[in-house]
């Protein structure tokens, strides 16, 4: 486990301003199946606060799964997952989820949507999220209005707005084309870095893994395949990139 | 401009052949009045006020019966899509009576309720039911199952959930039932009004006809057509307003 290929940074790497205090996952002994039919079979993982992690693999590999049992929309058959040190069922408010399409309501204005749990302020903590994801003054805006890009820009501001301790991504750039996908990880990545949330993001795409990702994981089987630790700062990555996702390449 | 002047000069064409038709004496007035003289029916009915007492009446008929069955109706579509148990318990019930063409059963309301305000509250209220119910009942079934799980993912209780996802998921389709509902309303209540009333605009027609007066006959159709229009651009604009965040809708584009 914990493979480094980090050289001696002279940049430091976009690492805490201040250490994350929540968003400490731990799962132990997991399994799930449906109809008889393992997908994740004893699976342990722990997860330190603050961290963002990639999981990558073959479809049907559980990876989908490993995302909907730590929502809290799937009931493991066996073992547990805890979060922050707390053993927990079902739907949390500290973990939130961005879908691979974007899932607005379209009978909701941009500042409804981002604002859908309500709760006290709820405008002016939309607003300012909506105005960190880079569409200010949209949020009387209805959906339909947006690029595919802009759409998940607003899941992500959506997301955010609880501050969640746990960040659940499921392929949300998938469907987007490249150049947009790449403002995409430059936006996640900053608001990772301020709001300090435990990322876990799903990717068929190894090099986006590479690029965004602390650690890489790749599941096969149901099982972890491989744990990899990146330490090389993300803005020196390229230089190595192609050496990491031939290693992980090989492990999928 | 020029266009809208076009669609104009078939039907006033028309009307001018029909008048001078009359005029002529090539069509008996017993059989077909002149447009004039209908026109000068709906003036006299105007300035001594029958007309407007018809019409209201006729119109808090059709809005009371709409107001029940549209209510019994929604509620009934909105439990169903809820709740499956009472889905297995109600849906097969409703979709058997929703067979019986609701004008049939006359003779049954007339026995139970006589010829009074009821009878006809009742018919239209019967008429209206169904559509609202299938309506709803379809439309709360068939919202994105994502944005229900959007939903609980992010924290929605069953209140708000049915507040700010489901139902307004299900409007487009609720929209569609009451515009159904408006048009079975207004034919519900020409039938129930035309075979037994003491006042409303079927009441006008028939006591019209009694005397032979084809131009207050003639007026009664036109008066239906009328507030059948009205309702469905009632409705449209309801539409409009309430699904404006629908680009096909909400941007004034009329939908089929």
């Amino acid at each position: 486990m914990g493979v480094s290929l980090g050289k001696p940074a002279l940049v430091p790497p976009l690492s805490p301003p201040v250490a994350a205090d929540r968003g400490e996952l731990v799962l132990r002994g997991v399994a799930k199946g449906f109809g008889g039919k393992p997908v994740l079979a004893d699976l342990d993982l722990q997860i330190p606060a603050g961290q963002f992690v990639a999981v990558v693999g073959r479809s049907g590999g559980g990876k989908t799964t490993l995302l909907r049992l730590i929502a809290g929309l799937e009931t493991p058959d066996a073992g547990t997952i805890a979060l922050d040190g707390t053993p927990r069922h079902g739907l949390q408010r500290d973990v939130r989820l961005m879908f691979q399409d974007a899932r607005l309501l379209p009978w909701q204005r941009l500042l409804g949507n981002v604002g859908i749990a309500r709760g006290p302020d709820w405008r002016q903590r939309a607003e300012n999220l909506l105005a960190e994801v880079g569409l200010a003054g949209r949020e009387n805006d209805w959906p339909y209005t947006l690029s595919g890009g802009q759409r998940q820009r607003v899941a992500l501001a959506r997301a955010l707005v609880t501050e969640p301790g746990i960040l659940l991504l499921d392929e949300p750039f998938g469907a987007l084309d490249a150049l947009t996908r790449i403002e995409m990880h430059r936006l996640l990545i900053r608001v990772w870095s301020q709001h300090r949330f435990t990322a876990l993001l799903i990717t068929h795409d190894v090099a986006e893994a590479v690029a965004l990702a602390d650690r890489v994981l790749v599941l096969r089987d149901g099982a972890v395949a491989q744990d990899m630790l990146i330490e090389a700062p993300r803005a020196e990555r390229s230089l190595r990139a192609a050496e990491l996702e031939r290693r992980i390449l090989a492990a999928v | 401009m020029k266009r809208g002047l076009m669609s104009w000069l078939l039907p006033l064409l028309l009307i001018a052949s029909w008048e001078s038709a009359v005029r002529l004496g090539w069509l008996s007035a017993r059989i077909l009045p002149a447009p004039s003289d209908v026109a000068i029916a709906f003036w006299g009915a105007v300035r001594d006020g029958t007309l407007q007492h018809h019409v209201a009446i006729s119109t808090g008929r059709a809005l009371a019966g709409l107001a029940i069955g549209g209510t019994i109706g929604f509620l009934l579509g909105l439990v169903n899509g809820a709740l499956p148990l009472a889905e297995d318990l109600l849906d097969s019930t409703l979709q058997m009576l929703r067979n019986i063409p609701h004008l049939a059963i006359i003779p049954m309301v007339i026995l139970w309720f006589g010829i009074g305000e009821e009878a006809k509250i009742f018919l239209v209220a019967v008429g209206v039911l169904f559509p609202v119910y299938l309506h709803t009942f379809h439309g709360i079934r068939s919202v994105d199952r994502g944005l229900v799980e959007m939903g609980r993912v992010y924290g929605l209780g069953p209140l708000a959930l049915y507040g700010r996802v489901i139902l307004p998921g299900a409007l487009p389709s609720i929209l569609i039932g009451l515009r159904y509902a408006l048009g079975i309303m207004w034919l519900t209540l020409i039938v129930a009004e035309t075979i037994s009333a003491s006042s409303g605009i079927g009441y006008m027609t028939m006591n019209a006809r009694e005397f032979l007066q084809t131009d207050m006959v003639l007026l009664g159709i036109l008066i239906y057509a009328l507030l059948g229009k009205l309702a469905d651009l009632a409705a449209r604009w309801l539409e409009r307003r309430a699904l404006a965040w629908d680009p096909h809708l909400g941007t004034g584009l009329e939908a089929a």
